[in-house]
């Protein structure tokens, strides 16, 4: 008998497959499983990558090995899980038959699927399989190796039975044993291939690092924040005001098990795994578009790097921090989405202020919860307002435990409604009497927010900052920096950027009219834990038109009661659940909820991304489909990166520094949604490899500067208005 | 057990669905009643004989062509100037013509498998030995079917690894591994009428039609010698 390669490393079939079962040795004591899943999966580790056996995949590892002899066969390629259930005999069927039967399964049909599983543990969508070619492997095989394999099974009929989720009773009666079988089985393979553990054991205890850290800070943990922990077998919806502890209440809630503590950004991301690494040090990750640059940072080892972004990647962290579209874009099912769920049905999920996501984003969110929640996994909802059709969505789910609303006993807003444009003398007028106090005046556009920066610096004289989502990377951290460090007197002009995730507390707030939601986080970066006592009111709502990015209708009825009821008066924080339900209690007409709707419908009906990579677009409602370098940038910049571009491309060099290189390099960026009509004005960089494959481009015709950042001209910037 | 394996081939044939009438639709395969007819038509019962039929089989294609009918119209007391005047039974009826369109197999070929509840063995002789001094005809009047193959096979348990269908076939639906094709529901005999005013009551089976290759149940379907599948339809 020759040797059987499975990797080009030389590894043997049988070590693979060894590798394989000692990870989901580990896998089995974190997954719920019952002893005959466990020995379901085991034959499907035992058999998954026995097709390899076949001549061709044979000779490529051969040829890679650097090996001479090859076979004899040059009839083309069947990919190896296509040949694997040959290998079962008929006696070995029979066994996995009666442990159906055990289970007390229709046999044919999970054996069916049992089958299927071996199949599908990689991704081949765009191959069709040829009976014909896949038998004269079997039989090359059966002459060659002396083996009785049989090709029994169809593979075609077998991928595109199963494999669709058009037929939801077929998907539904399968999905729970796809979500065990299949994500035991491509966790086990990843982890094996990746030379880490499935699971990373807690190391040192969580309860003791927790009362330490409460201890040094002297904190008493609230009853909520204790009652979280009774719970800590249920799933829990909690509201409570921005910095009446929600995280503790979730550490506490976590209680030492596996969790995912999901928030919508990256910034936010950032911040709250330096509060977790702070508390429970290397038992936690953070997972996010740029953790590899974030890693590459902290990491000099090659090796102690790669392990690191393994282990985040395949989930393996005992604790992970996340921006949300890492888990929940596994709800569109794209190819591989098994492991995600896998690892959730045993895990804990967190999600953060869920009313900061667009409604498209929210139904994705709501129904992975939901999955998860009737799979054995528990979540968490943590929100400072929580929408009624929301509540009305998940109470029935039972297991779950819905928190009495935690308020923050103080006041600390008085509104006053201001009838004109911000852009306006009006607003100037109003500055002047606030001399000595921290502003932020907060645009729902850039261009808007650009146009108050310079009627503020240019008629008025004062001497202001602006921070939006139009500055390269580089300046975009500098000004954040700069804001949460601002001291009085100072003047920040933003957009909806600051509304979430940046820690700041400035002393008057004046926005643009918004939806509620939006408008409630934006409350929130003024007297953020303070009480405000006086009679002038430090919160001024002016007038806009609903932009693309607003439900007119949330717009206009956020106005009118906002107006009416409220207008000069303080609002508590009672007052602002009761805005919320009262704006949303007649939403079927809007197009947010149409949004919601629509998306939870295709979900609920069995919509597939195509790809991890679509799945990301299909999450959230707007794309960035471009890394923009302003032209003004590059030009007094071009040596810098230039060099940086080189030093990337090159392949000869050190692959960290060359990572560490991209993370410098992408200071010089801004990610942006690009239209057709700007796309002329785009160019390639220096024919560079690195910025084609990330789509990193110039922009031309336009200015840039580090007070206002990236300015288009009008006519483009219409049509960009919904960018924040 | 045993039963009568009949290979038949027909040109161009049609499989009417009852209810089809200016544009006449046919089955993707005979029904069973059609089988039923043809066999106590060959074996000219009078009564029916509880049978067990299993049918599969292709075509090339389904075309559409024009046919001439000739047929019955109101009495002649409606149509005084019709000169076409039927007697059936009792009643006297006009006759008219005209067109309709039809739909017609082409290159049917056809693996039927028939089984007697009574007297199996005996009766199947008997056909066995009829149907070569007759002329089979299924579907329309005009539909002959040339027998490529007739022969008396012993029916077993599925013997092999996995079992398929070799053909479009009926099969029941506990046959089948996942639900699928068309199911359909077809006349297999009714009772015994004395007249022609009498109703028929007939009585149904419900199978899937499905395609080449479907994966089926191994303990629910038979094989012959031949190894063709042969999954019996049957009603109380």
């Amino acid at each position: 008998m020759p040797t059987f390669f499975a990797k080009s490393t030389g590894e043997t079939i049988d070590e693979h497959t060894k590798k394989l079962l000692i990870a989901f040795d580990i896998l089995s004591n974190y997954a719920k499983l019952t002893d005959e899943d466990k020995f379901i999966i085991i034959k499907l580790i035992s058999y998954h990558d026995l097709g390899k056996k076949n001549p061709e995949f044979q000779n490529r590892m051969r040829k890679k090995l650097g090996l001479n002899e090859r076979f004899d066969w040059n009839r083309g390629n069947v990919p190896h899980e296509w040949l694997s259930p040959a290998f079962i005999t008929q006696q070995e069927e029979k066994e996995i038959k009666n442990k159906l039967q055990l289970m007390g399964l229709d046999i044919d049909r999970f054996f069916n699927y049992f089958i299927f599983c071996i199949l599908s543990h990689h991704n081949r969508e765009n191959q069709i399989p040829d009976n014909g070619l896949i038998c004269s492997v079997v039989d090359w095989m059966n002459s060659n190796f002396q083996l009785c394999l049989e090709y029994y099974y169809d593979v075609f009929r077998l991928l595109s039975t199963y494999n669709t989720s058009e037929n939801r009773n077929i998907w539904n009666l399968f999905f729970p044993y796809r979500v065990k079988w299949l994500g035991s089985l491509i966790k086990s393979d990843y982890s094996a291939s990746a030379g880490i553990d499935p699971e990373t054991p807690y190391s040192g205890s969580y309860h003791a690092q927790f009362n330490n850290f409460l201890r040094k800070k002297g904190f008493n943990l609230r009853d909520f924040q204790k009652e979280a922990k009774k719970s800590s077998e249920k799933s829990i919806i909690l509201v409570a005001s921005t910095g009446m502890g929600k995280t503790e209440a979730a550490i506490n809630w976590i209680n030492g098990q596996k969790a995912f503590y999901l928030l919508g950004i990256r910034t936010a991301v950032n911040a709250m795994y330096n509060r977790f690494k702070n508390i429970f040090g290397d038992n936690v990750t953070l997972l996010h578009g740029e953790s590899s640059y974030f890693f590459a940072q902290e990491e000099n080892n090659e090796y102690d790097y790669d392990i690191r972004i393994e282990k985040a990647r395949k989930l393996s962290y005992p604790l992970t921090i996340a921006t949300a579209d890492q888990i929940i874009t596994s709800v569109f099912k794209y190819p591989g989405f098994e492991l995600t769920y896998l690892t959730c049905t045993y895990s804990k999920v967190v999600m953060d202020e869920i009313q900061s996501f667009s409604p498209a984003s929210i139904a994705a969110i709501v129904v992975f919860l939901k999955e998860i929640h009737n799979l054995g996994g528990k979540f968490m909802l943590m929100t400072a307002t929580l929408p009624p059709f929301l509540m009305e969505e998940l109470k029935d789910i039972g297991n779950i435990e819905i928190f009495k609303p935690q308020l923050l006993k103080i006041n600390r807003h008085r509104i006053k409604i201001v009838e004109e444009d911000i852009c306006m003398e009006g607003t100037l007028e109003l500055i002047k009497n606030f001399k000595d106090k921290k502003i932020l005046v907060i645009c729902n556009t850039v261009s808007k927010a650009q146009k108050v920066f310079k009627m503020l610096k240019e008629t008025g004289g004062y001497d202001a900052s602006l921070i939006h989502a139009r500055f390269i990377n580089k300046d975009r951290k500098k000004k954040e920096y700069e804001i949460i460090k601002a001291n009085s007197p100072c003047i920040w002009i933003s957009t909806q950027v600051v509304e979430a995730s940046l820690d700041i507390d400035f002393d008057i707030l004046l926005t643009e009219n918004a939806s509620i939601e939006s408008l409630f986080q934006r409350f929130g970066r003024c007297y953020r834990k303070r009480e405000y006592q006086e009679e002038l009111p430090n919160v001024y709502i002016f007038s806009s038109t609903p932009s693309m990015i607003y439900d007119e209708y949330l717009f206009n009825k956020t106005w009118d009661i906002l107006k009416e009821d409220y207008n000069e008066k303080v609002i508590t924080e009672n007052d602002k659940q009761e805005i919320i339900n009262k704006i949303f209690y007649d939403i079927k007409n809007t197009n947010y909820w149409k949004n919601y709707k629509k998306q939870k419908d295709l979900l609920e009906i069995g919509y597939r991304s195509l790809s991890r990579i679509q799945a990301e677009s299909d999450f959230r409602d707007i794309t960035n489909n471009y890394l923009i370098i302003p032209n003004p940038v590059y030009e007094n910049n071009k040596e810098i990166i230039d060099c940086l571009l080189q030093f990337i491309d090159d392949r000869s060099k050190n692959r960290m520094e060359r990572i560490k290189k991209q993370a410098e390099f992408m200071n010089y960026t801004m990610p942006m949604q690009i239209f057709n009509k700007q796309v002329k004005n785009l160019e390639d960089i220096n024919k560079s490899i690195f910025c084609r494959k990330h789509n990193i481009k110039i922009m031309k015709n336009v200015e840039y500067t580090y007070e206002l950042g990236l300015v288009i001209e009008q006519l483009q910037a219409e049509e960009n208005d919904n960018i924040i | 057990m045993k039963a009568l394996m009949l290979k038949l081939y027909q040109t161009l044939c049609n499989y009417r669905k009852e209810g089809s009438f200016g544009y006449v639709q046919t089955y993707p395969l005979p029904t069973p009643s059609m089988i039923r007819g043809m066999v106590h038509e060959i074996m000219e019962f009078t009564e029916y004989k509880p049978l067990k039929i299993s049918i599969q089989g292709k075509s090339d294609a389904v075309i559409t062509n024009i046919q001439k009918v000739f047929k019955f119209d109101r009495d002649s007391n409606s149509r005084p100037d019709n000169p076409y005047k039927i007697t059936v039974g009792k009643a006297t009826k006009t006759a008219t013509h005209g067109i309709l369109f039809i739909d017609l197999h082409v290159n049917m070929q056809l693996i039927i498998h028939i089984s007697f509840r009574e007297d199996n063995e005996k009766m199947l002789n008997e056909l066995y030995k009829k149907i070569q001094e007759k002329i089979v005809v299924l579907g329309r009047n005009e539909d002959f079917a040339l027998v490529e193959d007739l022969k008396i096979v012993g029916l077993n348990n599925y013997s092999g690894r996995s079992a398929n269908t070799q053909f479009p076939m009926y099969v029941m639906e506990n046959s089948l591994i996942e639900k699928c094709g068309t199911r359909y529901r077809l006349p297999f005999y009714y009772d015994t009428v004395e007249s022609f005013e009498e109703n028929r009551v007939f009585h149904f089976v419900e199978p899937y039609y499905v395609g080449k290759d479907v994966p089926l149940k191994k303990d629910s379907i038979l094989q012959d010698e031949e190894n063709n599948i042969v999954c019996l339809l049957e009603v109380d």
